[in-house]
């Protein structure tokens, strides 16, 4: 293959090897000659020239296969040799014309041999750091490849020439363009990373498989990187997949070196690409176990709304029943109140229905479900929240105040994730207040930000919700390790509630923390960034 | 005399549906029904006057069944009361049938098992206005009787006999006979076992020892 014998050279010409086999001989014998014969010339030829100048050639000669040091000894030997020329010609040291050839001579082989010796010494350090740079190429644990894009720079060009202005829609609407491109690529070197994350087996099977290492995802990164070439980016970065010889998908970052504008000799890039599969697929069973954990989380909440449930779905029942039981009384009047019984059969209707829909919240609440991400009311949340366990709060005669601010505030999260977290801190609360004498409940929404924490300046504001009791409080000593796992105050406490909940209102791009009340009791609360805006980071970080 | 009106049952419980089921139950039965949601919306007055029958959830959100039937016997006001639940449990009934609730009914329960109820309620509530009815009239009548004639009956009703009684307040035992005879009509007591419920009921004041002792 062309491709594979062009390799080749390149590779030897970068590690500084000779050329090829017979140059090695047949140089150092013409330079051998060549000096010979002007030595003679030298001391045979009448003519007034300084022939001697001409042992220049040789120096030139010897740069090609000599070191620098053995160069030295070459002009050493030339400078000797136009010496001993001139004194058996001219013998003794007068001065004339002939001393003065002489001297120019040697001048000129020094001054030949000087810039003969720095270039070759140039060249040299040059070569050396070639050797490094290759070794380096080869045996780096990253995968490295080399590519021309000279053909794509030219179809690129050829479209633009077409007049089309806006490229990324063009690309968007016609992707064969993009496979196109792919097809121009040329890959002119890999190293043996690159060959190992492609499972190529050896340089020329990668070579020949660029196309196939592409899968559709890549081609849309692909499409990303073209963009940034012609728009003439210096780095390009991105994580994509890529498919092996073998068949198996790869995740890898991507990060391709762009040559700067003015070197637009050569459109040769470096794409190195990092295999990031292990770390995708770790961060893949995080977030299975973590949902997992908070579904379970979840049905253990249930489990503690008993009273709820049973209340929630007794009621409409009962309600079915006696008015099933009046309906019927009506009936066997002695003239039946019609309008009666439909207004009796119209209510065990609704009460059926609404049963339908408690059983329909609940089985939500303990679904495993995965995590949804929409835009959803908070505040109409944590109001349908507050409503699941009222009869909590009644059971234990506390007194609840509901403030959820004005109007709906948009987060986007799961809101079976997000109820979750409020009953739970809601069912905390009244625990904490089992043995208080004032027993109130504030859960309460309104703009705020999270707390400074140490090194970093305060939070960036989003919509904060604050549920408040007037219980037992939390000890200094707890308050560091409140969201810990598998930390509990209660004395039959699994320890995982209030870790859940953190890591669920992390997840939303939230913070959760706790505080004490100046009256007594204490106070969770919890940030999440409004829908409109934020990035995670700016808003959980300041 | 007028047609007495249907008994009047009173309903308090949070739960509208609740509410709404059992007021349609009772009315298809005959009774009258009125009910609220919360026990500070009902009318002060009526709940005295007019009901025949509280139904009361023990569980109401602010003041609890328990608590308010406590404060109506405090304010003198007696209405029978069948506490309902939606949650049993056994220190709550124990403490409503203590307080002298009529009944105790768990949530859901069948249709029958409440209308027992209300009529056991509608009865002794009938039984207690008949009572406090009867103890009117007689107090009507005692109000009606001569300081002499009351100082007769009390002595009369002690067991002490005409004779004594002529003794102890100097009087001939004739005029004690005849005022006897007048405070007896007066009272419309039918006979003297008679007279002495009537004395018990108005808890009059028993002579003392001293004079009975001397009496026999």
């Amino acid at each position: 293959m062309v491709l594979v014998k062009a390799i080749e050279e390149r590779q030897r010409l970068r590690s500084g090897a000779a050329e090829s086999p017979h140059l090695a001989v047949t140089m150092p014998l013409a330079a051998a000659s060549l000096a010979v014969a002007i030595f003679l010339f030298d001391t045979v030829s009448e003519l007034g020239i300084a022939v001697a100048v001409l042992y220049v050639i040789v120096i030139l000669l010897a740069v090609n296969f000599t070191t620098a040091r053995q160069l030295l000894l070459v002009s050493a030997g030339c400078q000797s040799l136009t010496v001993i020329a001139y004194l058996i010609e001219h013998g003794d040291y007068e001065a004339g014309p002939p001393l003065l050839r002489c001297i120019v001579s040697l001048l000129a082989i020094v001054i030949a041999t000087l810039l003969a010796y720095r270039n070759k010494h140039s060249t040299q350090i040059l070569r050396a750091s070639e050797r490094r740079y290759r070794s380096i190429f080869q045996s780096t644990g990253v995968a490295i490849w080399e590519e021309d894009l000279s053909e794509v720079k030219r179809e690129l060009g050829r479209i633009e020439a077409q007049g089309v202005r806006d490229l990324r829609a063009h690309l968007t609407q016609n992707p064969e363009v993009v496979r196109r491109c792919i097809s121009l690529v040329r890959v002119v070197d890999a190293n043996d990373a690159a060959i190992e994350l492609v499972d190529a087996g050896d340089k020329p099977a990668f070579l020949a498989r660029l196309d196939g290492i592409f899968l559709p995802e890549t081609e849309q990164s692909f499409r990303e990187f073209l963009l940034a070439f012609h728009e003439g980016a210096t780095r390009y970065s991105h994580e994509t997949v890529i498919r092996t010889v073998a068949g198996e998908r790869r995740s890898v970052l991507m990060n391709v070196t762009f040559p700067s504008r003015a070197d637009d000799a050569h459109d040769n890039v470096l794409v190195s690409l990092v295999d990031i599969t292990d770390r995708v697929n770790a961060q893949r069973a995080l977030e299975q176990t973590r949902a997992e954990l908070a579904h379970v989380a979840r049905v253990v909440t249930l489990g503690e709304l008993t009273a709820s449930i049973a209340h929630e779905v007794n009621q409409p029942l009962a309600a079915i029943v006696t008015n099933g039981e009046a309906g019927l009384r009506w009936l066997s009047r002695p003239t039946p109140d019609l309008a009666e019984v439909g207004d009796c059969l119209a209510e065990m209707v609704r009460e059926g229905r609404r049963a339908g829909e408690v059983v329909q919240r609940l089985r939500k609440l303990a679904s495993k479900g995965t995590p949804e991400s929409a835009i959803v009311d908070l505040a109409a949340v944590v109001a349908e929240a507050v409503s699941l366990v009222e009869r909590e709060l009644a059971e234990h005669a506390v007194e609840l105040r509901l403030d959820l601010g004005r109007g709906p505030q948009a987060v986007v999260g799961d809101r079976v994730q997000i109820q979750q977290v409020v009953i739970n801190l809601v069912i905390n609360a009244v625990q904490a207040m089992a043995e208080a004498p004032r027993r109130t409940l504030s859960v309460t929404i309104a703009a705020g930000a999270p707390p400074p924490r140490a090194g970093h300046a305060a939070g960036v504001s989003g919509i904060l919700v604050t549920v408040a009791d007037t219980g037992s409080g939390i000890d200094e000593a707890a308050m560091a390790r409140l969201f810990m796992a598998f930390f509990s105050t209660k004395a039959t406490g699994m320890g995982m509630g209030l870790s859940i909940c953190r890591s669920i209102i992390e997840a939303h791009g939230g913070v959760i923390w706790a505080s004490s009340n100046a009256e007594g009791g204490a106070s969770f609360h919890f940030v999440l960034p409004p829908a409109a805006g934020r990035t995670h980071e700016e808003f959980a970080h300041g | 005399m007028a047609e007495a009106a249907a008994p009047l049952v009173l309903i308090v419980d949070d739960e509208e549906s609740f509410r709404g089921a059992v007021s349609s139950l009772l009315r298809s039965v005959g009774y009258r029904v009125e009910h609220f949601g919360a026990t500070q919306d009902l009318p002060k007055g009526k709940l005295a006057d007019e009901a025949n029958c509280l139904i009361l959830d023990i569980r109401l959100p602010m003041v609890s069944g328990l608590d308010f039937q406590a404060r109506l016997a405090e304010a003198g006001a007696h209405p029978p009361i069948i506490f309902v639940t939606g949650h049993g449990d056994i220190p709550m009934t124990v403490r409503a049938m203590k307080a002298g609730a009529v009944d105790f009914l768990a949530k859901p329960f069948r249709d029958q098992e409440l209308l027992d109820a209300v009529s056991a309620a509608v009865s002794r509530d009938a039984e207690r206005r008949r009572a406090e009815e009867s103890l009117g009239r007689v107090k009507a009548h005692y109000a009606s009787l001569s300081p002499r004639e009351r100082e007769i009956m009390a002595l009369a009703t002690a067991g002490l006999m005409n004779k004594q009684i002529a003794g102890e307040l100097g009087l001939s035992e004739i005029t004690v006979k005849i005022h006897r005879g007048r405070l007896m009509k007066k009272m419309q007591a039918r006979s003297f076992a008679d007279l002495v419920k009537m004395a018990e009921a108005l808890d009059l004041e028993r002579p003392s020892p001293a004079a009975t002792s001397r009496a026999s």
